[in-house]
């Protein structure tokens, strides 16, 4: 029946008063049925026992009498009202309430309406099909700038002439182009050796050697496309290779072009979108970090950002070594680079993306690689 | 209420002619202060309108209301660490002549309609409730002048209907006692 009366309560807690809820002096149970039966609160058959209970208890009786008094007495108080003008304002408080909610509820739709209501007027109608003519003149422009030039082997070997070298100061790779490099380079058309030669990475060398000969062989001496499709291979190989951690062999087999991509990531170490692309599992080989360094140094020159690996560039960077003993200072064989940078815009024949990347002359280069590679596959 | 959470504005007008007596009967009887009981109740039914979206039709509506009301006035306690003000405390500071007691009697007693007993009747009750525990007086309250059935005020307290008809056992046998000459 005292079924934990003695908890604490709120009340008990706020007025302090700390009163036992047993205040009852004669410390009995309470008979709750009492209460049951002064406030009605029994089921008939429960009343009639409760009724007899009392006849049988004179003193149970006498008690519920004395209750039943003061409930009466009490009953008779006059229930106070609280004051109309505060019932108004609680009323006038909840209509309002209730209009804000649906305001709330449909105003959603109205603010839709009148936000798009601006559509309607003139000038807006003007300035959107100014918007639509210079999208389209964009995009016409740059239809235009499309190669569409038809190159013969001859022409391209002449366009893709080597650059000058790039002024002394100018940072440039670790590795310095060995002497005499460029001459076999041009020959083999395997700058990837001599990097990684340079570069003193036994293994990379050593597979390097093998794919960058590999690559210049079959490129010979209008390597522009076969550069450009070996580069594509051992891109993609250096990738693969360089996703699954391999780094190292991915740097070996990485060929120049592939290398020169590389330098362009490795620019300033700052976070680039293609760095993750290039195979960076090459960040693990700490013999590639001094090439990489020397490959971002170049590459922050174009202001690229590429991120995060220094290593990214190291296999890449052995690899533009490769080419620029083959080609020049590797400045123009970065459109390697550029072209790996453009991978997936190379597949479309168009060599856009090294406008970005790489250096304007590299750009040119590469563009009429594009072009060749275009033109080769029709 | 269902009504007035989708939009019935007269609703709401119908809720308030069926608790607003109750509502002002428990908290005058928990401050025995008109300002301070119409205050607590404006305060009560604006949560209540803030919070109807909330209100769960399963539930019932009166113990919702008494939830509210009933943590409306813990708040306020907590605020303003205010207790039931005494019956000899006086009306005014520096008034040694009237006291809250002398008002209680009849809150609106302007009306000359209550006989001096009812007055002394009730200056006595609220005496003899000061006297009550809190939770016993709660009880008392809200079931004998508000109508609240013993289920409801053991959800509203929180504790099984059993120690709530306990609560009231003993508060109607201690209020018996302090006025038993009027009984």
């Amino acid at each position: 029946m005292w079924d934990g009366a003695e908890a604490p309560t709120p009340w008990m807690c706020l007025d302090g008063l700390g009163m036992s809820e047993r205040n009852d002096i004669t410390g009995h149970e309470p008979d709750i049925e009492v209460v049951d039966y002064l406030y009605g609160e029994m089921t008939p058959e429960h009343r009639a026992a409760f009724e007899r209970r009392l006849q049988d208890e004179p003193a149970l009786k006498a008690e519920v009498a004395r209750l039943q008094a003061l409930k009466i007495r009490l009953d008779g108080l006059p229930s106070s009202e609280p004051p109309p003008e505060l019932v108004e304002r609680v009323l006038a408080e909840a209509h309002a309430a209730c209009r804000r909610r649906e305001r709330q509820e449909t105003g959603w739709l109205d603010r839709l309406a009148e936000s798009l209501r601006w559509l309607v007027r003139p000038q807006a109608g003007i300035a959107l099909a100014a918007m639509l003519v210079v999208a389209v003149g964009i995009y016409m422009a740059r239809e235009a700038k499309q190669p569409t030039r038809p190159g013969t082997p001859e022409q391209a070997r002449e366009e893709m002439r080597p650059l000058p070298s790039k002024p002394a100061d100018e940072p440039s790779a670790v590795v310095p182009a060995l002497p005499g490099m460029a001459e076999k380079g041009a020959e083999q058309g395997d700058a990837g050796v001599a990097t990684a030669v340079a570069e003193g990475q036994p293994e990379g060398k050593k597979e390097g050697k093998k794919e960058g000969k590999r690559e210049g062989v079959g490129a010979g001496f209008a390597p522009v496309r076969e550069d450009a499709s070996g580069a594509d291979l051992h891109r993609k190989a250096a990738g693969d290779m360089g996703k699954d951690g391999k780094a190292e062999q991915a740097a070996a087999e990485a060929p120049a072009a592939e290398a020169g991509a590389g330098d362009f990531r490795s620019t300033s170490g700052t976070p680039a979108e293609a760095g993750g692309r290039a195979g960076s599992g090459s960040t693990r080989r700490p013999g590639c970090r001094g090439r990489g360094r020397g490959a971002g140094r170049r590459g922050r020159a174009r202001g690229r950002g590429c991120g995060d690996g220094r290593g990214q560039a190291e296999g890449r960077c052995s690899g533009r070594r490769d080419e620029s003993g083959g080609g020049n200072d590797g400045q123009w064989w970065s459109r390697a680079g550029v072209g790996r940078r453009t991978c997936s815009r190379r597949d479309e024949g168009e060599g856009y993306r090294e406008r970005r990347c790489g250096s304007g002359r590299g750009l040119e280069r590469h563009r009429h690689a594009a072009r060749l590679r275009a033109d080769q596959r029709t | 209420m269902v009504r007035y959470q989708n939009g019935d504005e007269r609703a709401f007008n119908v809720l308030m002619s069926r608790y607003q007596g109750r509502v002002w009967g428990y908290i005058y009887r928990h401050c025995y202060n008109r300002d301070r009981a119409a205050e607590l109740f404006q305060d009560s039914f604006y949560k209540l309108i803030r919070a109807a979206a909330s209100f769960d039709p399963n539930r019932r509506f009166s113990t919702w209301l008494f939830t509210i009301v009933r943590n409306t006035l813990i708040d306020s306690y907590k605020k303003r660490r205010l207790k039931t003000l005494s019956m000899s405390m006086p009306l005014e500071p520096g008034d040694t002549k009237r006291t809250f007691g002398d008002t209680l009697a009849d809150p609106e007693s302007a009306d000359g309609e209550k006989t001096a007993r009812q007055k002394q009747l009730e200056g006595r009750l609220q005496q003899a409730l000061e006297k009550l525990n809190p939770d016993q007086r709660e009880v008392f309250v809200l079931r004998q002048f508000e109508g609240l059935p013993f289920a409801d005020i053991a959800d509203l307290q929180g504790c099984p209907e059993n120690t709530a008809k306990t609560r009231m056992r003993y508060a109607l046998e201690a209020l018996r006692r302090e006025l038993e000459d009027f009984a």
